[in-house]
C-alpha cells in the first residue's frame, strides 16, 4: 500500500525510481594508541583537503553565477579556524582520539552559536556542522563516492550544502528528513533541476533501499511504494513535462515569433552581469532590462565609472550583437542607500525615485552616464530612464547625456556620445503623454508592475487590499494599449520588462497590441516562446481586444 | 601594544567577505591580534578568528577595539584600520 510523506519545501519536478540510502563515506577509524603528533599531522593534512575542496565548490557556483559561491568561501575559512585547531590540537594532547576531539570541538562551536541573539549568526551554526562533516569526510581519505546507481533517488538525513552540489548527475532526485523550504540545500538542488523534497522528518529514513519512490518536488510530497494507478499518472506528467521541455528547447535558436511568422522578440531581464549567460542559454535575443542596483547597493560608496563601466562590458562580451537595455539607478527612499541619505518619505512610492533621484544627485547620474556611453563603444546598449513621468524629465535626461559626452570628449575618452535613450512606461502621466514622449524617447518600455500599481492605486504588498491588484485588469490593459499606440505612431519601437511580460498566457495579448519585444525572467523565456508560436496574429488581435475589454 | 577603535560602517558588517579579508589579513603578519565588539557590551575580547568574528556578531555601524602585540604590531593595525575605513573596498 502507498503511503504519502509531507516534506516541508521542495524544488520542482517529478522523480521515480528507487530508493538508495545514502550515507557519509564510513568515517575514519582512528589508529589504536595514535601518537599525538601523527593524530594533528592527519588533523592537519585533512583541513588542508577540506580547504581546497570547498573554494573548488566555492569557484564551480562562482563561475555558474550562483550567489551560494560565498557559502562554500565562508566554510572554507572555518575549516582554519584557530578556533577550531587549537581546540582540537588540546584535546588530541589529552589523548583523544582524532575524530572525537573534532566532533567535540565543532558540538561546542555549532552550541555557541545557536544561542546568540542574532537569527543570521544562529544560521551559522549549520555552517559550522557542515565544516564538520567536511573534515571528517576529508580525514577519511578522498574515497570516490559510494556508487550511487543511475536513477535512483538519494534518502538522507541531511545533506550539506557540498554533498548536495557533488551528488553525481545520474540522481534522479532526492528525498530528506532534515532541511527547511529556503535552506541551501534545496536552492541548490533548483539551481541543479533535481526535483527534491526536504524536511519529511525521520519516517523517510525507514525507507529499506531499493523502495520505489516517488517524488513530486511541487508537491513537496514523496510517495512511498506508489500503486499503479498513482504511477501511471505521474508517469503522464513526467512524460509531459518532458516533452514539453523537449519541444521548448527545440526553439532556442528560433527567434521569438508568431505561427504566420509576425516577429516578438524575447529578451531578458537580468540582475547581475553573470545572469546574462543564463540569458543565453534560454535562448534570449536581447536583455530587455538590466537593472544596475545591485552596482550600488550593500556597500557604504558609490561604484565609480570604472566598475560600472566593467559591468557593463561584461554583459555585453556574453550576448554580443544582442541590445542590451540598461536601466539608470532605480530605487527610492524606502531603500536609502548609506552614501544617499534620503530623507525618510510619508509615501515613497509617490516620492524620490528612479530618474527623480538621478534629478537630486546629477554627480551619480553623471558617471553612471559616463560608464554607459564608454560601454557602448563595444556593444548594442540602449539607456533606459526608470519614472518618467513627463517630457520635460527626458528632456533633462537628454541634456545630462549631452554633458557626459562632451565631459568624455574633452578628456579624449572613447564613447558614443548618442546610444538609443528610451523611457520606461510605468505611470499614468507617462502613458496619457505618450504621444508627446514618443517624440523624443529612442524606445519604449512598459514597467508593468508599477504602471498596475500606480494605475489601480493599490499597494501590491497591502495586507488587505493585495487582491485587488491584478497586472492584468482591463485597466492596465489600456494603458499598454494606449502606450503602444503612440509607440507605433511614432515608429518607435515598444517592449515590456515587467512581471505581465513573462506570463505565457498574457503573451497573446501583449504581442496582439503591437508589442515588439516582451522581456522576462531567462527562465520564462521557452514557454512564452512556445505559446506565441502557437497563434497568429488574427489570434493574438482578438485576445488583445479581449484583454482591454473591447472583446466583440 | 598598539591598539584602535573604529566604526565599521560596510553594510554586512564583518561577515561574509569582509570577515575573510579581514582574517586573512591578520593572518598575513606575525602580531597577535585582538578584537572585542564595543557596541555589544556583553562579548568579550577575543583573537582575531573566523569563528571569533561570528561570534561577537559586528553589524554595520558597530565600534570594535583592534589590540595588536608583536613585531610588526603598528603595521598589522594600519593594515587593519585602512580596511575598516575603506569598507574592506566594496
Amino acid at each position: 500500500m502507498s503511503v504519502v510523506l509531507q516534506g516541508a519545501g521542495g524544488a520542482a519536478g517529478l522523480a521515480f525510481g528507487p530508493a538508495y540510502r545514502w550515507q557519509r563515506a564510513a568515517v575514519a577509524i582512528d589508529p589504536p594508541h595514535e601518537p599525538a603528533d601523527a593524530a594533528l599531522a592527519r588533523f592537519h593534512a585533512a583541513q588542508r583537503a577540506a580547504v581546497s575542496r570547498l573554494r573548488t565548490l566555492a569557484e564551480r557556483q562562482r563561475a555558474a553565477g550562483l550567489r551560494e559561491a560565498d557559502l562554500f568561501d565562508a566554510q572554507a575559512l572555518l575549516v582554519e579556524d584557530e578556533t577550531l585547531t587549537d581546540g582540537v590540537t588540546a584535546l588530541v594532547l589529552e589523548g583523544k582520539p582524532l575524530t572525537q576531539a573534532i566532533q567535540t570541538v565543532v558540538a561546542q562551536m555549532q552550541a555557541v552559536l545557536a544561542e546568540l541573539d542574532d537569527p543570521y549568526l544562529r544560521e551559522r551554526a549549520a555552517d559550522m556542522a557542515a565544516v564538520g562533516l567536511e573534515l571528517l569526510r576529508a580525514l577519511a581519505g578522498d574515497h570516490a563516492s559510494p556508487t550511487i546507481p543511475p536513477g535512483a533517488i538519494i534518502v538522507a538525513d541531511d545533506l550539506t550544502p557540498a554533498e548536495t552540489v557533488d551528488l553525481p548527475h545520474h540522481v534522479a532526485g532526492f528525498a530528506t528528513a532534515g532541511g527547511g523550504p529556503t535552506g541551501h540545500t534545496i536552492i541548490l538542488a533548483r539551481a541543479r533541476g533535481v526535483p527534491a523534497v526536504v524536511g519529511l522528518g525521520e519516517a523517510i529514513l525507514q525507507v529499506p533501499d531499493g523502495t520505489s519512490l516517488l517524488v513530486d518536488g511541487d508537491a513537496a510530497t514523496v510517495l512511498i511504494d506508489p500503486d499503479e494507478a498513482a504511477l501511471q499518472a505521474a508517469q503522464e506528467r513526467m512524460a509531459a513535462l518532458h516533452a514539453a521541455r523537449q519541444r521548448r528547447a527545440a526553439l532556442r535558436d528560433r527567434p521569438g515569433q508568431l505561427r504566420d511568422g509576425r516577429p516578438v522578440a524575447l529578451w531578458a531581464n537580468i540582475g547581475r552581469p553573470a545572469e546574462a549567460r543564463l540569458a543565453r542559454e534560454h535562448g534570449a535575443e536581447g536583455v530587455g532590462l538590466f537593472r544596475t542596483e545591485f552596482l550600488f547597493l550593500d556597500r557604504a560608496t558609490p561604484p565609480d565609472e570604472d566598475e560600472q563601466y566593467a559591468a557593463y562590458r561584461a554583459v555585453l562580451a556574453e550576448l554580443p550583437d544582442c541590445p542590451i537595455v540598461i536601466r539608470t539607478l532605480d530605487i527610492g527612499g524606502d531603500k536609502p542607500l548609506p552614501y544617499l541619505p534620503l530623507p525618510p518619505e510619508a509615501n515613497p512610492f509617490l516620492g524620490v525615485r528612479g530618474l527623480r533621484l538621478s534629478m537630486q544627485r546629477p554627480d551619480l547620474f553623471q558617471t553612471q552616464l559616463r560608464a554607459l556611453l564608454r560601454a557602448a563603444v563595444h556593444g548594442d546598449i540602449w539607456i533606459m530612464l526608470p519614472m518618467v513621468t513627463t517630457p520635460a524629465d527626458l528632456a533633462w535626461a537628454r541634456a545630462q547625456v549631452q554633458e557626459a559626452a562632451a565631459a568624455l570628449t574633452a578628456a579624449g575618452v572613447d564613447h558614443r556620445p548618442n546610444p538609443p535613450l528610451g523611457v520606461m512606461i510605468e505611470t499614468p502621466a507617462a502613458v496619457v503623454l505618450a504621444d508627446q514622449l514618443a517624440r523624443d524617447a529612442a524606445f519604449f518600455s512598459i514597467g508593468s508592475n508599477d504602471l498596475a500599481q500606480y494605475t489601480l492605486a493599490v499597494d501590491r504588498g497591502h495586507a488587505t487590499l493585495a487582491a485587488r491588484y491584478h497586472a492584468d485588469d482591463p485597466a492596465v490593459w489600456r494603458m499598454i494599449e494606449l502606450a503602444a499606440r503612440a509607440a507605433r505612431q511614432a515608429g518607435i519601437p515598444i517592449g515590456i520588462c515587467g512581471e505581465l511580460g513573462g506570463d505565457p498566457n498574457a503573451a497573446p495579448a501583449l504581442a496582439g497590441l503591437g508589442l515588439d519585444e516582451l522581456s522576462m525572467a531567462p527562465a520564462s523565456i521557452p514557454a512564452v516562446k512556445e505559446r506565441l508560436a502557437q497563434i497568429t496574429w488574427a489570434e493574438a488581435q482578438a485576445a488583445a481586444a479581449q484583454a482591454v475589454g473591447r472583446a466583440p | 601594544m598598539t591598539e584602535v577603535v573604529l566604526t565599521v560602517n560596510n553594510p554586512v558588517g564583518l561577515h561574509a567577505r569582509p570577515a575573510k579579508v579581514f582574517v586573512e589579513t591578520v593572518r598575513a603578519y606575525k602580531s597577535t591580534v585582538t578584537i572585542q565588539n564595543l557596541s555589544r557590551p556583553q562579548t568579550k575580547e577575543v583573537p582575531v578568528t573566523a569563528f571569533n568574528l561570528l561570534q561577537i556578531g559586528v553589524r554595520q555601524g558597530h565600534q570594535i577595539r583592534l589590540r595588536a602585540s608583536g613585531e610588526d604590531e603598528a603595521e598589522v593595525i594600519a593594515a587593519l584600520t585602512k580596511l575598516v575605513e575603506e569598507n574592506f573596498g566594496e
